[in-house]
């Protein structure tokens, strides 16, 4: 941005997600000052886990943003993954096959998804909104009779149990962030992502595959969406037949706080990591100061719209400086 | 004199301003010495552009003559820099399609424009909608009315009107857009290439039209490049080259080879020279082939093309806009999948089934329309250049940054790229650095064949040589390069050998010379020899 090295704030802005990151930072002051039991242990540990299911759902979310698509399924792909996860758990099978066949869930649906948009040329938007609603159905069918229920030990331990003080989905989710971020940010998958999004055309003719990056986003946001899925039915203990919904549109929500556009080829899994966070930390707030649900929707909305407003502002005052420069 | 039954006047090729003393009433546009600039660009200088009540004239030059930009000052999308536009006599400020309109004059595009699910009565009224005296009901039977009485005048079947327009066929389309301009009593007509896409069949049916459309008194002015639809057709030709007039004469005092030379006789001295080979370096007419590709087809698009490139050659790929010329390149990298045709590269066969598959094979393109399809907005300049063949600075899958931008930084240095460094986002340089850049990301995938589309499309004269004396080095090394251009110096001075597509097919082949490029003569030789090879005008000897 700059020709010397002096230090200006334009150059902290045009951070990716910075943003959120400074939303966060107020938010976080604003809840200790204003919800005195927000900072007790209990409710730092409680908000984390409250966290990870959009976190880990939005990282994926992230991967398809970036590469200029949308994945609308994923709330009922979370569902379907954890529906077979504990029906394999309640039909004996073990606990790591049952997780296993659980995330391969997942996966089947991004690939599903990727088949439908890559291979066969549906719009994503309406290929998604079509999984989304085939595989509600199908989670509604497996809940029918009975609400599925695991009180498997095991089981519990992945949203329950903790290591060395940690909860063992921050865990969870702290390595997937760390993996999926290296992956975006360092490596030539990564680069091919963004590619795609920016310019899918140029990236085409320089020799990018562009349907193989287009088919591994959904991939990737389906197994992501697994994960969350499992973990959310193990904090629950169980599996609802509307377990999931509305999850596609609080993933995106963190996706876009954290910096991701929406016509591809910008976003970062720290961003929608920290807007996943922002999103709990919020909820958590309100919830400590009694403020009624309904509020939490008004004001979440008000926010994204703040957030994606300031951060096209900050971007245009940026870009013109620059300029000027 | 008379040319389809109509009085015409005696005609002269002196500038229409001079000839205008001789009239009385005013012609229907007049366009007098008109400046039109863009940054860095003077898209037309001192423009001049008569057209008469109920004429056919013709609007000619190569790509980048300033044709498209006289017809978008004329509807009202350009405002010009200098100079004025009379319409009956009258100075008018025309500030968009719309003021156009209302002062009788109406543009038909290229592109199609119609609405393919509407039907046509919807497709002629679509947003200006005739209504009821109340002024708030759409009169869908005045609507009807009207579009029957002009497509009565067409001769066509009214039960088309009630149809999707989609299911029409080329010419009908065309006709319904030419009754979308009518419906509003144009009394000029603005046509780019309408004949464009239509076979032969259809052409002639949509040119008789035009010249009844003219018998009805209405003026039209067509931009073409197919010159063989001239004649019988078209009462006045003007020319335009290099965004400046050159003449305008009555078709039935020209003749096709005329007006070529009048397209194409510019200074051809200097461009082609800083790109030709020089004389101490000739092709070596033993250097092994590195490329054959033999009956390409794509159908509707390419009909069997085969060509061959040897060793340190520069093989010049000339044609139209439109002529088949991209649609060769894409097929040899794998863009675009071929119906038929087999493509040889460096003594393999190869199927490329994407891009990635021919920079696999050591075939890399740097395409046309540098914006869209050549670089990445938002990645910077090292990451724009490493996007070829990224795994080169990574470890494993890890991107190695520092090694990437060392690798930048040395194309920077070596091509002379400006930038302030090599993290520049790619959108903030020059087009002509931008383009440097494209060449780099060439480079870095190492590969022996280079396809250049369009290399110095909207980019200065410095930078155009400094293209240029990449294309020399990079041949220099014994490795190959097609060049697809439209501009004749360039193309016939960077290539050894020349082949013409026309219409999907190749229409021929011409070796340059070498020493061509500093002879004048030669040179407007060759150039005449490659528009009529382009516009299947007759070969000059």
């Amino acid at each position: 941005m700059n020709n010397n090295n002096k230090f200006h704030l334009s150059d902290l802005l045009n951070v990716e997600g910075a943003t959120v990151f400074f939303a966060l930072a107020v938010l976080v002051l604003f809840s200790s000052v204003f919800a005195p039991s927000f900072l007790t242990p209990e409710n730092i540990s409680n908000v984390l886990v409250q966290s990870v299911f959009v976190m880990i759902l939005g990282i994926g979310m992230t991967y398809v943003l970036i590469s200029g698509g949308i994945d609308l399924s994923v709330g009922s792909a979370m569902g379907l993954a954890a529906a077979v996860c504990v029906y394999c758990i309640n039909a004996g099978l073990p606990l790591p096959l049952a997780l296993l066949l659980g995330l391969a869930t997942g996966a089947a649906a991004g690939f599903v998804n990727a088949y439908l948009i890559v291979g066969l040329g549906f719009a994503d938007f309406i290929a998604t909104l079509g999984t989304l609603s085939l595989m509600r159905g199908i989670v509604e069918v497996m809940t029918a009779s009975t609400r599925l229920n695991s009180k498997d030990p095991g089981f519990m331990f992945l949203a329950g149990g903790s290591l060395g003080g940690v909860p063992f989905a921050v865990l969870v989710a702290l390595v997937v962030a760390i993996v999926a971020g290296v992956i975006l940010a360092r490596t030539t998958m990564g680069r091919a992502v963004y590619g795609v999004g920016l310019n899918p055309k140029s990236s085409f003719l320089a020799g990018v595959l562009v349907n193989r990056v287009r088919f591994s986003v959904f991939v990737v946001s389906g197994l992501c969406a697994g994960l969350s899925g499992i973990l959310l039915a193990s904090r629950l203990s169980s599996v609802h037949p509307a377990m999931g919904t509305g999850y596609e549109l609080t993933a995106i929500a963190a996706a876009a706080l954290g910096g991701a556009s929406l016509s591809g080829g910008r976003g970062s899994v720290l961003g929608t990591a920290l807007g996943a966070l922002f999103l709990a930390i919020l909820q958590n707030t309100l919830s400590l100061m009694s403020v009624n649900a309904f509020w939490f929707q008004i004001i979440t909305g008000v926010i994204i719209v703040l957030a994606v407003l300031m951060d096209g502002g900050v971007r245009r005052f940026v870009a013109q400086r620059a300029r000027a420069a | 004199m008379s040319v389809g039954g109509r009085r015409v006047q005696p005609f002269c090729t002196m500038k229409p301003a001079e000839a205008r003393a001789a009239e009385v009433r005013p012609h229907l546009v007049e366009v007098r010495n008109v400046v039109k600039r863009f940054p860095g660009v003077v898209a037309l200088g001192d423009a001049v552009l008569e057209i008469r009540r109920g004429e056919v004239h013709a609007l000619l030059g190569e790509n980048g003559a300033g044709k498209s930009t006289l017809i978008k000052l004329l509807n009202g999308i350009y405002q010009p820099d200098g100079g004025t536009i009379l319409v009956n006599g009258v100075d008018q400020t025309i500030d968009g399609p719309r003021a156009a309109q209302a002062l009788g004059i109406s543009t038909i595009y290229q592109e199609h424009t119609l609405a393919a699910d509407l039907s046509p009565i919807e497709n002629i009224f679509l947003g200006r909608e005739l209504k009821s005296a109340s002024g708030f009901v759409v009169d869908r039977a005045a609507m009807k009315k009207r579009a029957e009485t002009l497509w009565a005048q067409f001769g066509g079947d009214r039960r088309d009107l009630g149809r999707p327009v989609a299911e029409l066929g080329g010419l009908k389309q065309r006709l319904i857009e030419i009754i979308k301009a009518l419906a509003f009593e144009a009394s000029l007509v603005i046509m780019d290439e309408p004949t464009a896409q239509l076979p032969d069949g259809e052409r002639a049916l949509l040119l008789a039209h035009i010249r009844a459309m003219r018998d009805r008194g209405v003026a039209v002015l067509l931009v073409t490049h197919r010159l063989d639809e001239l004649a019988g057709t078209v009462d006045r030709v003007t020319v335009f080259r290099d965004g400046r007039w050159v003449g305008t004469m009555p078709m039935s005092e020209t003749s096709v080879d005329d007006i070529i030379h009048k397209m194409v006789g510019r200074d051809v001295g200097s461009m082609a020279a800083a790109a030709a080979r020089d004389a101490d370096q000739p092709l070596d007419d033993g250097a092994p082939e590195v490329l054959r590709a033999v009956g390409l087809v794509r159908r509707g698009v390419l009909h069997d093309v085969s060509l061959t490139l040897k060793a340190g050659e520069v093989l010049g790929i000339g044609g139209l806009a439109g002529s088949g010329r991209t649609e060769v390149a894409r097929a040899l990298i794998g863009a675009d999948p071929i119906d038929a045709g087999t493509i040889w590269a460096n003594g393999r066969q190869v199927s490329p089934s994407s891009p990635a598959d021919a920079v696999r094979a050591g075939i890399f393109m740097v395409p046309e329309e540098r914006k869209t399809q050549g670089i990445v907005a938002g990645l910077d300049v090292s990451r724009n250049i490493t996007i070829s063949a990224p795994e080169k600075v990574a470890q494993s899958t890890f991107i190695q940054r520092r090694r990437e931008r060392q690798v930048a930084a040395g194309y920077v240095r070596e091509l002379r790229i400006k930038t302030r460094s090599p993290a520049e986002f790619i959108e903030n340089l020059s087009g002509g650095n931008q383009q440097k850049v494209l060449f780099a990301r060439a480079l870095f995938s190492d590969p022996n064949i280079i396809i250049v589309d369009e290399p110095t499309q909207g980019i200065d004269v410095g930078a155009k040589t400094e293209v240029y004396r990449l294309i020399r080095d990079f041949v220099a090394r014994g490795r190959s390069v097609i060049v697809i251009s439209s501009e004749l110096p360039e193309l016939l001075g960077l290539s050894d050998r020349v082949m013409i597509m026309r219409e999907g097919r190749k229409a021929g082949e011409i070796a340059v010379p070498i020493g061509a490029a500093g002879d004048q003569a030669a040179m407007a030789l060759l150039q005449r020899q490659v528009m009529a090879l382009a516009t299947g005008g007759k070969i000059e000897q």
